[in-house]
């Protein structure tokens, strides 16, 4: 290779990890995290203690019964059948305009059908819906992680080019050598889950490509939207006309259909388009826990419970499947634990590569002092703010007015003083004080949520004991993370 | 210490203004490409069999998965070519070909 390109690919790596870099952290890091989206939504409602799982026919009758009572004149129902990870039936009610709120969503107790009484919290959701959308408004975030994916795709292939020694420099660390062991850190990380990177990346991408690239089907499919997605097996063709009052048919009959045509896999999902209208379909998907495929296999009904297997909405095509095992591989529930462990440390591990990183940036003295203090304020912020929404959880008044919100409120507030202290000093001790600050969030977190909630690591729940746990090794971690701080700040 | 960052990042020895102008023709013209890449080859597997909405959505779902790969082709070369006209040209010149296939084919 001519060394022009060479030097030509170091450029590209350098900004295609500089500039998004920051970002990138931030999306894996809460990405990470999302691998237990609903056990972290279970730990965050410790009222809720729902050990045994019930069955989905009785979870479904009961939804039902609830739905019946509460969102009569609703355009769409979705039910969350319960699952061993999130022993709960989540509903989700669409209504087609009028004065009240257009989207509710509750979580029922699957055996009675009665809202469960538990604090306030977006629970995983919160970390889920970050590490894709910011929380910002007008889609402006998931443009922003779009650019960031692609921009970390460039940057691994650059990468590769450019470290000549890749799997050389694998088995290589040099530490307390500045700027060396922070290239050899950030070349294991980097080496280390390098499949896992560039996959969850590209299908990163996949999953919001419509958004970043419509103009196919916007040529192709302009006229009906919908029908693109139903021949790309994503949703069926909703009814556009509901038609007259027909009563709603009993939905779980139809788990027995699901059963038959799906034996020893557990259905997933449950829409009903136009409840108790003559145009009514009712869908059922299967659940991602043991297939690669997300929502990759469906079964269509009329309203009266009547097959309908011609309706468009299924994955029939190798292209649509393609895109649906992306989707699932993004996903990471198909492998049960293993899977989700070995993923989300491969995200931390991402998380960690871009870290190291930036930080080898400043380290040869190459950066500004703006990358110095942005670095601080997301490195050690980030973890701060995380451990913050924790705290919060437990912290904030369980009948507070937006109580929901004030969490996820908690949660910028915290990386906001994080920035704030990042601004007021970017040196070593800067660095020690952060991550003794995470460390110290995590740890007393870890041995006081018991006194909280009555659930720690002495009662046996292997839910919260494995949480504090997990805390507890957050906090040891970062705390060496602090000590190594001090030791280079009395080594200089 | 040359030897222990010869392959790693370096500072760069590009003009800054090169770099620019690189990073503008990588990501204007890489999401150009990319569109029109989307786009042809959508149309282009969905003119095989006109009015099959089945094909249609798969021409989309090809296009626009493919669309990612060569966005990501699309940044190497502007970083790549021998200069910014050339990366222009490289990015440009494919887009424009894009587009009007998807014209011809258009049903």
């Amino acid at each position: 290779m001519r060394p022009g390109l060479r030097q030509a690919m170091a450029d590209l790596h350098r900004w295609a990890g500089l500039g998004p870099g920051w970002l990138l952290f931030a999306v894996f890091l809460t990405g990470s995290l999302s691998y237990f989206r609903p056990e972290i939504s279970m730990w965050t409602r410790p009222e809720i203690c729902a050990a045994e799982v019930v069955d989905q026919t009785a979870a479904l009758r009961s939804a039902q019964a609830f739905l019946e009572r509460n969102a009569e004149g609703a355009s769409r129902w979705l039910i969350e059948l319960p699952t061993p990870r999130l022993p709960l039936t989540q509903v989700m009610v669409w209504q087609p305009g009028g004065p009240g709120p257009h989207y509710r969503h509750e979580l029922l107790d699957p055996r009675a059908g009665t809202v469960v009484q538990a604090r306030p919290t977006f629970g995983g959701d919160f970390f889920f819906y970050f590490h894709f959308d910011l929380h910002m408004p007008w889609r402006l975030g998931r443009f922003l992680v779009g650019f960031a994916a692609m921009a970390m795709l460039v940057a691994l292939l650059t990468g590769i080019v450019v470290h000549r020694r890749l799997f050389a420099d694998f088995f290589t660390f040099r530490p307390h050598k500045g700027p060396r062991s922070w290239l050899d850190a950030h070349n294991v990380f980097g080496v280390l889950a390098l499949p896992y990177h560039l996959m969850i990346a590209y299908s990163g991408l996949v999953i919001l490509m419509m958004l970043y690239l419509p103009w196919g089907a916007d040529r192709l499919f302009a006229a009906q939207p919908a029908l693109f997605l139903a021949e790309a097996g994503q949703s069926i063709v909703p009814p556009p006309d509901p038609g007259p009052a027909a009563g709603q048919s009993d939905l779980a009959p139809l788990l027995t259909e699901a059963d038959r045509r799906w034996p020893g896999e557990a259905p997933g999902r449950v829409d009903v388009y136009w409840p108790g209208r003559a145009a009514s379909r009712i869908v059922v998907t299967l659940g991602d826990d043991q297939r690669l495929t997300h929502a990759g296999e469906r079964l269509v009904f009329d309203g009266a419970g009547a097959p309908l297997p011609a309706e468009p909405g299924q994955v029939r095509s190798a292209p649509a499947r393609l895109e649906r095992v992306l989707y699932g591989l993004h996903l990471g529930r198909f492998g049960g634990w293993p899977v989700r462990v070995l993923f989300f440390f491969s995200g931390l591990a991402g998380a960690a590569m871009v870290g190291t990183g930036l930080i080898l940036w400043t380290a040869k003295g190459h950066a500004g002092r703006l990358a110095e203090t942005l670095n601080l304020a997301v490195i050690g912020g980030l973890p701060i703010a995380v451990a913050t929404f924790f705290w919060a959880n437990r912290l904030l008044p369980t009948g507070l007015a937006g109580r929901a919100i004030l969490e996820g409120g908690c949660f910028f507030a915290g990386w906001s003083l994080a920035a704030v202290h990042a601004v007021l000093r970017r040196d070593a001790v800067a660095w020690r004080t952060q991550f003794a600050g995470v460390a110290t969030l995590f740890i007393t977190l870890a041995l006081l949520d018991g006194v909280l909630t009555g659930r720690g690591l002495s009662s046996g729940d292997r839910l919260f004991a494995g949480f504090d746990l997990a805390f507890l090794a957050a906090g040891c971690g970062f705390a060496l993370l602090a000590r190594s701080c001090r030791a280079r700040r009395g080594g200089a | 210490m040359v030897s222990v960052f010869a392959h790693a990042p370096g500072p760069s020895r590009r003009p800054r203004e090169d770099l620019r102008r690189r990073l503008t023709a990588a990501i204007l013209g890489g999401y150009l490409l990319a569109s029109a890449w989307s786009v042809g080859i959508a149309m282009a597997w969905s003119a095989a069999a006109p009015g099959d909405s089945l094909r249609a959505a798969d021409g989309v779902l090809i296009g626009a998965m493919s669309a990612l790969v060569v966005c990501v082709l699309a940044v190497l070369w502007s970083f790549a070519a021998p200069s910014v006209r050339h990366a222009w040209a490289g990015l440009f010149a494919p887009a424009v070909i894009l587009a009007l296939l998807s014209i011809l084919v258009a049903p």
